[in-house]
């Protein structure tokens, strides 16, 4: 038997068998990537953003959402008006954009201001624990054993009516959700192991809270805000449901909701119209925020 | 003699408030000396105090009472600047290599993060010397780049054992760097500490309740119960002439890999629970455990005494054991 000459073995080259070719990226590009990846949650965040725009210039391009027509009571989708009027001959269409402005703008500002204050107090309490984070605690269980629900409407009733006091309705209480997350958060990542080696490491407790805790806790953070925003726009809308929150002629999706229940079942229009968008608004919030979860978690990273 | 201890423990006691304004006693009272260059095992049931003394060293814990002495100073007693140059001097390898990497920081920065702390070099020399601690455990400078939730749990390990050495210390805690890594990863790190310490002239304190694997890395072993020592020997003379009943127990507790010689070995079995650490029993601490306990309540804690060859044992009958040792009758 003849054995074949022409091979020489190729020499194995360690370094290279070593060698990671794919990019390194950063957490946040990371966390972009992922992000991006994910279909759903990139139709959720169009669509939110979509309904930013809307409620930014909408009412600018379509102003009149006062105008009555009383000749032109409920009348049925038509060209004229393409999501029909309501029992004041008001525009249905112009009313949505003007109430998806008011809706997004309570939840909006009133999910940050919880955020912030929650943030603080949740954060001063968990970093530092023992006594003061005893006080501070109780405060809140105290806060929490006044229902919610019959402060929001005891001041709705008593203040004037309007945004802001209904942004102060849903933040007076809104932020301990928020607050107690971080406080977990912050009280849990102090006593890992990762910030204990910081520790040993000769790091100061800014250094400790910055680069270990923060970066740690702000994922569950954002995606809590995320969720919390339909929480706040549901809380308008069943407030102004029930006519305490935003009144007529002012239009938000709640006391839109409430005008077409008052017609339902004979104008169907005016409660689908503002019912279809609150849906999908909520649902769009929800998705983003469950993407963002699994996006600002590096372990979920495939 | 004197001047080759690297740690002098006097007296010293670590508590933890715990409910009903009871003190937990982790630590109660251990005195010791930790000699440059050595690697004293430290051992003993999960809860005994081994972590908690680990922890006290580096100073996650402040001492409730006692003295620790590093290189003569008093660490209680040191400036700032000072506290912080110990921070460097004294480092720790922690349990659980899942936990203790933080997941939003690549390797490289994990590893750097002592360096920027303690300002040593410019950020390249900094990276140079991050890819150098790389390869010294074993791991790729190409790994700099990666997050924790890519490696394994002994690559982990290796990292968390790089972070430690970036600050060139001269004594490491390992809080049971190996408990929670398969076999054969175990072996891998554990010859890595070791060739660590031939080339580093490191100085570890080495917890663990693996008693072999302690027994194979340890020039020194103590046995700990109930936050207290209740022997301290040479790592051979532990294990092949244990005084304390308790050591004996725990020695007995671990198997033998011939089937005819486990089946016939006669084991010194340990009965009851330990008692807990809340409340902890007056005198001696082991005599509800003990089988050589005395009917006659003796006054105190039996101290650490030396009965020769540097092997020291907490017993009140330790005497009489030895005695019976001797003649044949264990």
């Amino acid at each position: 038997m003849e054995m074949v000459k022409d091979f020489t073995p190729v020499p194995r080259d360690l370094e290279a068998s070593q060698k990671i070719y794919r990019k390194s990226i950063s957490y946040s590009q990371g966390v972009v990537r992922t992000l991006l990846q994910n279909k759903v949650a990139m139709v959720s965040l169009v669509f939110i953003l979509f309904l930013i725009v809307v409620a930014i210039a909408g009412p600018i391009a379509f102003p009149d959402y006062e105008k009555t027509d009383l000749l032109h009571t409920l009348t049925p989708p038509s060209k004229e008006h393409i999501l029909g009027t309501d029992e004041l001959g008001r525009d249905v269409f112009t009313r949505l954009i003007r109430g998806t402005r008011t809706s997004l703008m309570i939840g909006f500002i009133a999910e940050t201001i919880n955020l912030v204050v929650g943030m603080l107090y949740g954060g001063i309490a968990g970093f530092l624990g023992g006594k003061a984070d005893n006080i501070m605690m109780r405060i809140i269980d105290i806060l929490m054993s006044i229902p919610q629900m019959l402060v929001m409407i005891l001041m709705l009733t008593v203040l004037k009516k309007g945004i802001p006091t209904l942004i102060l309705s849903l933040t007076i209480t809104g932020w301990i959700g928020l607050a107690r997350l971080v406080r977990g958060q912050i009280l849990s990542l102090r006593e890992n192991e990762y910030a204990l080696a910081a520790k040993v490491l000769g790091a100061g407790k800014k250094e400790i809270l910055l680069t270990h805790l923060l970066p740690n806790a702000i994922g569950p953070i954002i995606v809590n805000y995320t969720m919390s925003i339909p929480g706040a726009i549901g809380a308008e809308a069943g407030l102004s449901y029930l006519g305490l929150g935003i009144s007529v002629p002012e239009a938000s999706w709640g006391n839109m909701l409430q005008a077409g229940s008052s017609q339902f079942p004979a104008s169907l229009w005016l409660f689908f119209a503002p019912a279809v968008l609150f849906a999908l608004a909520m649902l769009a919030f929800n998705l983003l925020g469950d993407g963002l979860r699994d996006a600002l978690d590096p372990k979920m990273r495939r | 003699m004197s001047d080759d201890v690297l740690f002098e423990i006097e007296n010293l006691s670590k508590y933890f408030d715990v409910e009903n304004k009871k003190k937990l006693r982790a630590v109660d009272g251990i005195s010791l000396q930790i000699k440059r260059g050595e690697t004293f095992g430290l051992v003993g049931e999960s809860g005994c105090g081994k972590s908690t003394l680990g922890r006290t060293l580096v100073r996650i814990y402040e001492p409730t009472s006692g003295s620790i002495r590093y290189d003569g100073k008093d660490i209680a007693k040191l400036g700032r600047r000072e506290a912080k140059e110990y921070a460097s001097k004294v480092q720790m390898i922690f349990q659980d290599p899942y936990a203790s990497l933080n997941p939003r920081m690549t390797i490289g920065d994990i590893i750097k993060e002592g360096m920027k702390i303690h300002k040593i070099g410019s950020d390249k020399d900094r990276t140079d010397r991050m890819c150098e601690l790389l390869e010294l455990v074993g791991l790729s400078k190409e790994h700099a780049q990666r997050f924790p939730y890519e490696f394994s749990g002994g690559q982990r390990q290796r990292v968390g054992i790089a972070r430690a050495l970036a600050v060139n210390p001269e004594f490491i805690v390992c809080d049971e760097p190996v408990s929670a890594l398969d076999v054969s990863i175990q072996a891998q790190i554990i010859n890595l500490l070791r060739e660590l310490q031939d080339k580093l002239g490191l100085t570890l304190l080495f917890i663990a309740h693996d008693l072999s694997v302690v027994r194979y890395i340890s020039d020194r072993v103590g046995v700990m119960y109930l936050g207290s020592l209740v022997e301290v020997a040479n790592a051979e003379e532990l294990y092949l002439n244990p005084i304390h009943p308790y050591t004996k127990g725990l020695l007995s507790a671990i198997p033998v890999a011939d089937p005819l010689v486990e089946n016939s070995r006669k084991r010194s079995l340990l009965e009851g629970d330990i008692p807990s650490p809340v409340d902890i029993p007056t005198g001696c601490k082991f005599a509800s455990r003990c089988p050589y306990a005395t009917s006659d309540k003796k006054e105190g804690v039996p101290p650490l005494h030396d009965f020769g060859g540097g092997h020291y044992v907490a017993c009140f009958n330790a005497q009489s054991l030895i005695n019976s040792m001797d003649e044949g009758n264990f």
